[in-house]
């Protein structure tokens, strides 16, 4: 009679620890989910064009997407292949299809925000721009510095909400 | 019967508390710090690649187009070796080959400037880097040269420098 209360009491121990370990971890990780808070809609903007930002920079894919047809294009970027190198061909080619079919170049640039590209030179000249005009109040810009035709220009990302 | 109730009740909370905590964390996005100071790493980054990657002879512009034709500049390099090698002869011909190419960061009114080996080149800012709450600095080399011809070209000596671009916040 002794020897069962005492195998039952040790199940019961174990129960325990394995039950306090479990709710524990669920607390914590409650807690953790708490105190951190979903991005804001400006910081959803700044991250994404970022991104955008490097993949303008990168070749694309094709890499000369420039010159084959608008359905064989997956990946719209603007360099030559040489660092921060902006091709004006490429350039010219995302202004036609943004003008053509602006909802394409959206897609091919993976962004859901409307977007406008410029490449400005150190008189603040715009020399090249694709994508909507700049109206709306919630604008996020990054600059990058980039070679364009041969000499240092910006390029101006901008994502409109 | 009791105890039965006991641990029927002891599963369902069990279970509750699972299915609570996974359905919070898969409608919860967690939040990465973004990080603005990434901005400022990107101009440092580019400008450095701007200068390393754009040859002397290649730039279109009109002080270093000038430069070329008049046989003053080594036509073959890069901006950065072509700024390192001024920087020992003639500063005054770095500091305008620098803000020549640099130019275009002054219109984004930020803090920036290019030093070699400690050495400050030329800047662009609204403040000084003394009074600069951040610095972001990004250094690479120009690896060091005898007095040699690559591609036909003539190279002068130049010792291996340290060239750092430093983004500062106020």
């Amino acid at each position: 009679m002794k020897k069962e209360k005492k195998k039952k009491a040790e199940i019961f121990g174990i129960d325990l620890i394995i039950a306090s370990f479990i709710f524990g971890a669920a607390a914590i990780l409650l807690f953790h989910l708490a105190s951190t808070k979903p991005y804001s809609e400006t910081e959803t903007m700044l991250k994404e064009a970022e991104k955008l930002s490097n993949i303008l920079l990168s070749e694309g894919y094709p890499k000369d997407w420039q010159s084959v047809s608008e359905n064989e294009i997956k990946i719209v970027g603007l360099g030559t292949g040489r660092k921060n190198e902006i091709s004006k061909e490429k350039m010219e080619r995302l202004k036609q299809l943004a003008s053509n079919n602006y909802g394409l170049t959206k897609e091919l640039l993976s962004i859901r925000y409307d977007y406008n590209i410029s490449i400005v030179d150190e008189n603040k000249n715009i020399l090249s721009s694709a994508g909507k005009p700049l109206q709306a109040e919630n604008i996020i810009k990054i600059t990058r510095i980039v070679i364009y035709e041969k000499k240092p220009a910006l390029l101006e990302i901008y994502l409109i909400k | 019967m009791k105890r039965a109730y006991f641990f029927v009740i002891d599963a369902l909370i069990a279970l509750l508390i699972i299915v609570s905590v996974i359905a919070f964390s898969t409608t919860t996005r967690t939040r990465k710090e973004v990080s603005y100071n990434e901005l400022f790493i990107f101009l440092a980054k580019d400008s450095l690649n701007v200068l390393t990657e754009l040859k002397t002879f290649e730039t279109n512009n009109s002080y270093i187009q000038g430069l070329v034709q008049s046989n003053n500049i080594t036509k073959n390099i890069s901006l950065i070796r072509q700024i390192s090698l001024f920087l020992e002869t003639n500063k005054s011909k770095a500091k305008r080959l620098c803000e020549e190419m640099l130019k275009p960061l002054n219109i984004t009114g930020k803090n920036i400037g290019l030093w070699i080996n400690d050495e400050l080149v030329c800047s662009f800012n609204k403040t000084s880097i003394d009074k600069a709450k951040t610095i972001i600095p990004l250094k690479s080399f120009v690896s060091g040269t005898g007095n040699e011809t690559i591609h036909n070209v003539n190279v002068p000596k130049l010792e291996t420098k340290i060239v750092e671009i430093r983004v500062w916040l106020e």
